[in-house]
């Protein structure tokens, strides 16, 4: 006897801000003209400044993560950001679209929010070391926003 | 909600803490070399005791200094580590003439066949072996001394021309026995480490406790005092200050009964007591050697003031240098500091090792972030797979 496959259930923005305000209590977001605005404070590390990372997704966009403040191209002084999807404000390339690391089952805290806490961690090693370490493919064509 | 002040500080002191274990390991002679160090001081000593002119006084090689303590440091701008042997005539005594006892040991050292090269220091032979080897070794003849109080041996002084009492076992026995000693430590920081140590991956910095106080304290010191005077090295206080002095002000700490809640706070208040060991009298600056009848390790700084004036300018540095780590305001600022402690080199083998480790906690799905978008090893929620994309 075959069981029917269980087909993931797309997650809402409603139910998605709800996932994120459950797993960050101290942080805020919330819906406005279909879209999600979520809003939290970051350090990688314990010697890390503090970074705000701010998300936003509309329900059949792609979801996009922001660091604004403070500013990642002053704190590179000049030297091209790896990873990111345009340099001021910073907007992160956080997965390799198109191979299921994030569908629209997948709750942003346990996806974004935690791959953007690693992304900051290595970008603060770059900024020291000059390298990248945290792996990751770089497009062969421009990347479509 | 944002954390305290008070959180903030203390979570940064105890991965601090964690940062400094990692480096002290990059410091300190790896196992694989101290293996091979011994394989070449017994061979060494098979030779002595094959002598037929020191054959009679049962020449006896074993490990002083660093070594024996277990705070051995990586020297600053070359690659080999001295190891420090005492060449002890067990049925010799100082009644025999000093120099006579050094051209002994040193005639049989010269003909050792194995190759490394005998040169003469003022109160040893050297040993140097193949650069690939990374050490050489200092081997100081020693007999016992007939007027001490303590289990003290004698060792041939060139520049005095006379025996000059020495207690090097005396000294690493209760070195290793303040060593032992423990701080008080509040609870959650003991049960991390126990965590820490049953936790299948390596855990990051935040999670890895300090194995001895004292002993890497000394290493750091040591570390710190060579890069501070890489310029000036013949101003540098030497290691065995840095020891006696370490040892006074932990034994004063675990005296103290003083409740810690991190590691990092320990070692600073290590480095900051130092100074307060050093007396200075009608006689001079005194560091003694509470080990001897009357060994001063400070008796340099009497002929030199200059180095007095070194040692506190070190010192001031050195207690400036740790708080710093503690205030600084960012990663990279952090960083810069840590590389006035430790060096640049083994700064970015530590940076690159936390670098691995996280990879490596994520490869085995052990990292997490916790709710304010901090990775660790400990509980949080944990990292799903992802690969960074873009230019």
């Amino acid at each position: 006897m075959k069981f029917p496959s269980k087909k993931p259930v797309r997650l809402g923005i409603a139910q998605q801000l709800q996932f994120l305000k459950m797993t960050f209590p101290g942080s805020e977001g919330f819906l406005k003209n279909h879209k999600l605005f979520w809003q939290m404070h970051c350090h990688p590390t314990p010697l890390s400044r503090d970074y705000r990372i701010d998300l936003e997704y509309g329900e059949g966009t792609t979801p996009k993560v922001f660091v604004n403040d403070p500013c990642l191209a002053d704190l590179a002084k000049g030297k091209e950001i790896p990873h990111l999807y345009q340099q001021k404000p910073a907007r992160l390339c956080l997965y390799l679209p198109g191979n299921g690391e994030w569908t629209t089952d997948k709750p942003f805290s346990k996806t974004l929010i935690p791959w953007a806490a690693m992304w900051l961690f290595h970008f603060e090693d770059w900024l020291i070391c000059g390298e990248w370490h945290g792996g990751g493919e770089h497009p062969k064509q421009p990347v479509a926003h | 909600m944002q954390p305290s002040q008070n959180t903030i500080s203390l979570e940064r002191k105890r991965f601090l803490a964690g940062h400094l274990e990692l480096a002290c390991k990059e410091l300190e002679l790896p196992e694989s070399k101290w293996e091979a160090a011994k394989t070449a001081y017994e061979s060494v000593g098979a030779w002595l005791n094959e002598c037929p002119v020191l054959r009679p006084y049962k020449p006896a090689i074993r490990p002083q200094g660093s070594s024996a303590h277990g705070t051995t440091t990586k020297p600053v701008g070359r690659d080999e580590f001295d190891i420090d042997l005492v060449c002890h005539l067990l049925v010799a005594d100082d009644r025999l003439p000093h120099d006579g006892v050094k051209k002994i040991v040193g005639d049989r050292l010269k003909a050792y066949s194995r190759g490394p090269k005998c040169s003469e220091y003022k109160r040893c032979w050297r040993l140097d072996y193949a650069k690939d080897s990374q050490m050489h070794l200092d081997i100081t003849p020693a007999v016992n001394h007939t007027t001490s109080r303590f289990k003290s041996l004698a060792v041939p002084d060139r520049d005095a021309k006379r025996w000059q009492e020495s207690n090097p076992f005396g000294y690493t026995e209760l070195f290793c026995k303040i060593a032992a000693l423990t701080p008080r430590l509040a609870q959650q920081v003991i049960e991390l480490s126990a965590k820490a140590a049953r936790a299948g991956v390596q855990p990051l910095p935040d999670q890895t406790s300090i194995k001895g106080y004292l002993r890497r304290t000394v290493q750091l010191l040591k570390r710190h005092r060579s890069l501070y005077f890489e310029k000036h090295p013949e101003l540098a206080p030497i290691s065995i200050i840095l020891s006696t002095l370490a040892k006074r002000s932990y034994a004063r700490i675990v005296d103290s009964q003083r409740l810690y809640d991190n590691e990092f706070d320990i070692v600073c208040d290590i480095v900051r007591g130092l100074a307060d060991f050093v007396s200075h009298g009608p006689a001079g600056w005194l560091i003694k050697n509470s080990t001897t009848e009357s060994e001063n390790f400070a008796e340099k700084w009497n002929k030199n003031p200059a180095l007095a004036d070194a040692f506190y300018r070190w010192h001031r540095q050195a207690v400036h240098d740790f708080q710093a780590l503690a205030d600084a305001a960012d990663t990279i600022n952090s960083y810069a500091i840590f590389d006035r402690i430790v060096g640049q080199k083994v700064a970015s083998v530590v940076r690159a090792r936390e670098t691995t480790l996280v990879n490596e906690a994520r490869a085995h799905g052990a990292l997490g972030v916790t709710t304010r978008g901090m990775l660790t090893t400990a509980a949080g929620i944990s990292v799903a797979g992802n690969t960074y994309y873009g230019a």
